[in-house]
């Protein structure tokens, strides 16, 4: 069970999902329903005459007679689906494609190709293919093996497992990313990155695991096969780790093509200075300007070396910081902002045009501190103002800013205040 | 939620002047904002919903398997007082604590008092989110459809507490 289908993991549109692999799978699904849609037929009348075999006792517990469990181990779905009672390995790794009805084959071809899709962007088809049948296998075996069910010939059947698998993998591989989830129209409204660590755990696992432990009490359970997808995404978590480790694929890669880059300067010696590493960081962020780690890494080497780095990689570097990571990452920001900004560094025009303002009101509680007081803030306005003469209503929110940090006694803006009174270490309070 | 930079997490200078003059910036700032777009609102209210539902579902469950608390694993009264509650803490706290619920976070609004641009205070969040959106909600949200035609955009629960909801940024 999923609430919010994800669209997409945040990459730039160059690096987006592919269309393709999903359309594929979600055909084949199809395809395989049409072929074994008169053993559906023939099992559906051959079950007509079953609910004349069910026993409803007086505290409501539901009991199938001998008879029942006879009549359902000949039916004919079973020839081709695994149940508990009777089941094989050719047939757990048919059921992958199998489903009982037409609801049940739309809703898994809008999960496959979902899952398809966002498994694109780091995985080739083969082995998304691949990963959906060991995964989907897996999950219906042990689903087949452990559920409690009113007998032990009902069919465990459908692609959902596998979707599960594909999305474990996708969990695994965007842990430090945002997803795009689309909740609402119009799109321009409804569509939210979301953190996938957190989003995308309460999202598909957490329901199902909760859901999944119902279904080992009798009576507690649904039809859906809960216990199939939580092993499916289990699985799918385990095989991309796996791939992960074979591949040294590092965690701050999100997409294929960094990751071909970052193979490609393995095979070469690693950067060796601080210029060298901000510009490889540089190009990783040339191919996905939204990789926030790799963001993290940049901010870093800006912050330890903020006096003798050259001014065009700077301005270059500065320019990934965006807005969004901004608001997402204010401390980072403040505090690689306060390095430069005291080794009386300027920050390109450009960047500070583009900043709103709402970033700067963000930032303006890290960037005063202690010992340094509002100088490093002082520093961000004077420039930002400038940055900004055309809009009036802001040059005179900064310019009134600038008035109130302003130290009464002081004779500039956060001026360091050497009184004894100021040595004395205070606790930073919160709102 | 702790990570994404809202203002409950973030330190006060300890200079009262250097915290007044970010605190009253960061008023003005949400004052002079655009009030928000209905329709973002509305996407807020339902993906805060969904949220909530997770919740209020997942507890009810985990309640009803382990056999911890009989009212919850019923649908009586103490269902009903239990999501009552847990709606009041989904969205007050958030309110109180980050100026704005978990979806209207993601999505740059906040909510703030009409007169000064302040944050909202317990009563504030509990007259807005209890007697305001309640009553809106029992009548299948008609009274909250006012916002559309008030240039703030205020609605009925907006009105009953003192509240703006304003446009801070774009959405996450």
């Amino acid at each position: 069970m999923i609430l919010l289908i994800p669209i997409s993991p945040e990459v730039p549109k160059s690096r987006r999902p592919r269309f393709w692999p999903g359309l594929l799978l979600s055909l084949i699904l199809a395809i395989v329903y049409m072929e074994i849609s008169p053993v559906l037929q023939a099992d559906k009348k051959y079950l007509e005459g079953l609910s004349s075999l069910i026993q409803t006792h007086e505290d409501g517990r539901v009991e199938l007679m001998p008879e029942a469990h006879l009549k359902l181990k000949q039916r004919p779905l079973l020839k081709i689906v695994p149940s508990r009672g009777d089941w094989s390995f050719r047939r757990l790794l048919a059921a992958n494609f199998i489903h009982g009805s037409f609801p049940h084959l739309l809703l898994n071809m809008v999960g496959v190709f979902a899952g398809a899709r966002i498994c694109s962007t780091f995985m080739p088809f083969s082995l998304i293919l691949a990963v959906f049948m060991i995964g989907g296998t897996l999950g219906l075996f042990v689903s087949t093996v452990f559920t409690q069910q009113i007998s032990i010939y009902i069919p465990h059947l459908g692609a959902s497992a596998g979707i599960f698998t594909l999305m474990g993998m996708y969990y695994v591989f965007n842990f430090h990313y945002r997803t795009k989830y689309f909740f609402w129209f119009p799109s321009k409204y409804g569509l939210a990155g979301l953190r996938t660590h957190w989003f995308f755990f309460v999202d598909v696992v957490l329901l199902e695991i909760i859901l999944s432990a119902a279904q080992l009490f009798p009576g507690q359970a649904d039809v859906v096969d809960h216990f199939a997808h939580v092993m499916g995404f289990a699985v799918g978590a385990t095989l991309a780790l796996a791939l992960r480790t074979v591949l040294r694929w590092p965690a701050f890669i999100q997409t294929k093509s960094e990751y071909l880059f970052w193979r490609e300067l393995r095979k070469s010696p690693m950067p060796q200075d601080a210029v060298e590493w901000a510009k490889t960081w540089m190009e990783l962020l040339r191919i996905n300007k939204f990789n926030d780690l790799v963001k993290e890494n940049l901010l870093e080497i800006l912050r330890a070396n903020a006096a003798t780095l050259p001014q065009p990689i700077l301005d270059k570097a500065v320019s990934y910081i965006h807005p969004t990571f901004i608001r997402l990452n204010p401390e980072l920001t403040a505090n690689t902002l306060t390095s430069l900004l005291m080794q009386d560094r300027s920050l390109s025009k450009e960047w500070l045009e583009r900043t709103p303002y709402d970033c700067v009101i963000r930032i303006a509680r890290f960037l005063v501190s202690d010992t340094l007081g509002s100088e490093p803030l002082a520093r961000l306005l004077r420039p930002y103002q400038e940055a900004h003469q055309k809009d009036i209503g802001l040059q005179s929110k900064l310019g009134v800013l600038l008035e109130r940090l302003k130290p009464e006694s002081g004779d500039q803006a956060g001026i360091r205040d050497n009184s004894p009174a100021a040595s004395i270490p205070r606790q930073s309070t919160r709102r | 939620m702790i990570g994404l930079g809202f203002p409950a997490f973030t330190p006060i200078h300890p200079d009262p002047q250097i915290a007044a003059a970010i605190e009253a910036a960061e008023q003005e700032h949400y004052l002079a904002s655009p009030p928000a777009d209905m329709f973002m609102r509305a996407g807020a209210f339902f993906l805060d919903g969904l949220f909530y539902w997770i919740l209020s579902s997942a507890i009810l469950k985990v309640a009803g398997i382990l056999s911890l608390w009989l009212p919850l694993q019923s649908n009586d009264s103490g269902v009903w007082l239990f999501r009552i509650t847990l709606y009041l803490a989904y969205t007050s706290a958030p309110l109180v604590y980050f100026g704005a619920t978990p979806a209207k976070l993601l999505m740059g609004l906040r909510v703030i008092r009409k007169d000064s641009g302040k944050g909202l205070t317990w009563k504030d969040a509990l007259i807005r989110e209890g007697l305001g959106k309640i009553p809106s909600l029992i009548l299948l949200g008609i009274p909250a459809v006012l916002g559309f035609f008030d240039p703030q955009r205020s609605c009925f629960h907006d009105r009953i507490a003192g509240t703006v909801v304003r446009q801070i940024h774009d959405p996450l």
